[in-house]
């Protein structure tokens, strides 16, 4: 076993020569992870929280309006509208993203413009014939009225019967000497007279507790007793 | 009375006053809004007028043929030292736990919305700031990890650990891109470069390197510490980078050379903190015997902090508003006024339910980006976040 992680009394020290090394020409070998890679640096963008947008801004104020927004009681649901959105935490994004919230939203859009479109045909060709329909509308309305007012009639009627009905039955089966129901049997229940019931009750529960580490804890321990012993 | 205006120096100004009003005196409110006292002792009598508006122009009628001079009257000869200023102190905001080991590194993102913490056990977590959920975690080191950096510039992170692995994070993948293979032993700081493109990593083989975070090169290896370096913080004028060892010693080191321009001896025990004010020419180390100020180009000792806090201090964190904040091993917290070298606040962590007390300690302190909140990182596993008591005035928590 190599002794390599445990630590030492003097350890390795490092430097330009290391090793007592020196390089002096270019080495013919070198490493897979030292291929080239990465080569470029990618600054912040904007909307990536570049510098000069971060001056602009008063971060103490943005953090405490957000602490606020997490402790009010009214807004417990408040998580970053992004995080449930998406499900991936990107922490920086790019704006391939926005592109495609923008795509979406203009489909959204195209449609409702679509329906508005059609409506207007349909309200050019009804203006001909506008006076001859007014008189027709007005014929109508009183004829719905009319038919509202008998029902609105009719059912208060029913209701009146139906609740002269009930009282009468009340005075027939009202007296309580004589239509009694109750019954003087001791109810029992169905697992009174049997032996195996509840066998938990007299024993005490261990209380659920936090141990703050990962091997001394209840669950591990029990974990131990159950399968390594 | 004769009228012989005689304006005092603002700084004896209030000693006098005060020493007068303790005496005794009557005094009457003026129609001009000002306090006007009359005071009668040992014979002589004088009326000083105080405008409540302008204390700087205050004038002083006295008598002069009856005063005479009496030790209450001597000049008072200003402390050299500085006074006091007055901060809020500072209480324990919230708890955030989810880490299974000892915290021991933090960074917060430049647009303080999210902070990310290193822990022992091998992941880097990222918090929301204002929330205090957990976004994400990252996976990757093999050891605990060490140091912490997110760049302003660059859509990178950098973490280093115990397992000589310096990465580069990219945060619009949430992937490693980069990796710096060079150390021969754990990395225990990591630094950032604010102007220039490079990464300062110190370690437990006594070096600091210092790496091009593009093509993943080590430009040098600023070798000459004897033991390992735990501290390290760049600057962008010279010196732009200042290590601290626990060989007690800081090296101020000259960036274009690659040598030491000097070395700090003013320690007695490993300097395991550093902290550099945003805005002087001036930083503190901190060691188990005393916490140190020196002034930047140079490297000249300042002075002492007033008060020995007794324990290895693992963090330091300076704020705007001069607010040193250092954390120790037993859990200390201790909060010092940066001009005047006086703590004013000496907390202590509570550990969570459920760990044992001897788990209080602090291996990792920040604040955030506007100063207004102090993150802890715990030997609890928690993350503790302070703010400062808004209610708290000089007259409830009065300097002592």
């Amino acid at each position: 076993m190599t002794t390599a992680a445990r630590p030492t009394w003097a350890p390795a020290k490092g430097g330009n020569e290391q090793g007592g090394t020196r390089i002096f020409g270019p080495s013919q070998k070198f490493s897979s992870r030292d291929l080239a890679s990465h080569t470029a640096l990618k600054p912040r963008k904007e909307g990536q929280d570049t510098q000069d947008e971060l001056q602009k801004r008063n971060l103490r104020d943005e953090l405490e309006d957000r602490e606020r927004r997490h402790f009010s009681s009214k807004d417990k649901s408040y998580i970053d509208d992004r995080d449930r959105r998406r499900g991936s935490h990107l922490l920086l994004e790019g704006t391939k993203r926005d592109a495609e919230d923008r795509i979406v939203q203009r489909n959204v859009d195209a449609d409702d413009s679509d329906v508005e479109v059609k409506s207007d045909d349909e309200s050019d060709e009804s203006d001909d014939d506008d006076e001859d329909d007014e008189a027709a509308l007005i014929l109508e309305l009183e004829q719905i009225r009319k038919e509202r007012a008998e029902e609105k009639l009719r059912m208060e009627r029913q209701q009146r019967e139906e609740e002269l009905k009930v009282k009468e039955a009340e005075l027939l089966r009202g007296n309580p000497l004589i239509n009694n129901p109750t019954s003087f049997n001791v109810k029992r229940r169905w697992d009174d007279d049997v032996v195996f019931k509840n066998q938990a009750r007299g024993e005490t529960k261990t209380p659920k507790r936090f141990i703050n580490d990962t091997i001394r804890n209840d669950f591990h321990r029990k974990f131990l007793h159950k399968y390594m012993k | 009375m004769d009228q012989n205006p005689d304006s005092l120096k603002e700084g004896r100004q209030w000693w006098w006053y005060s020493s007068r009003l303790e005496t005794g005196g009557n005094g009457m409110f003026s129609r001009k809004g000002g306090l006007n006292l009359r005071f009668e002792e040992e014979g002589c009598c004088f009326l000083v007028g105080i405008s409540l508006f302008q204390t700087s122009s205050t004038r002083i009628d006295r008598n002069r043929n009856i005063f005479s001079r009496t030790s209450a009257t001597l000049e008072r000869i200003p402390s050299k030292s500085p006074r006091p200023v007055f901060h809020p102190p500072w209480k324990i905001d919230r708890v955030i736990s989810g880490h299974l080991g000892w915290v021991t590194s933090i960074a917060f993102d430049p647009s303080n919305a999210w902070f990310c913490t290193g822990s022992a056990d091998r992941t880097i977590k990222i918090w929301d700031a204002g929330s205090g959920r957990q976004k994400l975690t990252l996976t990757g080191h093999l050891e605990q990890i060490l140091g912490l950096a997110v760049s302003a510039k660059h859509t990178n992170m950098f973490s280093a650990g115990d397992d000589k692995q310096v990465k580069c994070w990219d945060l619009e993948q949430n992937k490693v891109i980069r990796s710096y293979h060079g150390h021969l032993s754990g990395v225990y700081c990591l630094s950032l470069h604010p102007t220039i493109d490079i990464l300062m990593t110190g370690g437990r083989d006594s070096v600091c390197r210092v790496w091009d975070i593009r093509s993943r090169a080590q430009i040098f290896a600023l070798s000459g510490h004897g033991n390992t370096v735990c501290s390290v913080f760049a600057r962008a004028m010279d010196p732009q980078v200042v290590t601290g060892s626990h060989d007690s010693t800081i090296k101020l080191w000259d960036l274009r050379m690659g040598k030491t321009m000097s070395t700090l001896t003013h320690h007695k025990k490993s300097v395991r903190a550093m902290a550099v004010h945003p805005r002087e020419q001036c930083f503190a180390s901190a060691s188990a015997d005393n916490i140190k100020k020196f002034g930047l180009p140079k490297g000249e000792f300042c002075h002492n902090m007033l008060f020995q806090h007794r324990t290895i201090i693992n963090s330091m964190a300076v704020n705007e508003e001069g607010v040193l904040a250092a954390g120790g091993d037993n859990g200390s917290l201790w909060f010092w006024d940066w001009k005047s070298g006086r703590s004013f606040q000496q907390a202590q962590t509570i550990v969570q339910p459920g760990s044992l007390d001897s788990e209080a300690g602090i291996y990792a302190l920040f604040y955030d980006q506007s100063g207004s909140r102090l993150i802890t990182c715990e030997a609890d596993k928690t993350i503790k976040m302070w703010k400062q008591d808004e209610n708290a005035t000089p007259e409830t928590h009065p300097l002592h």
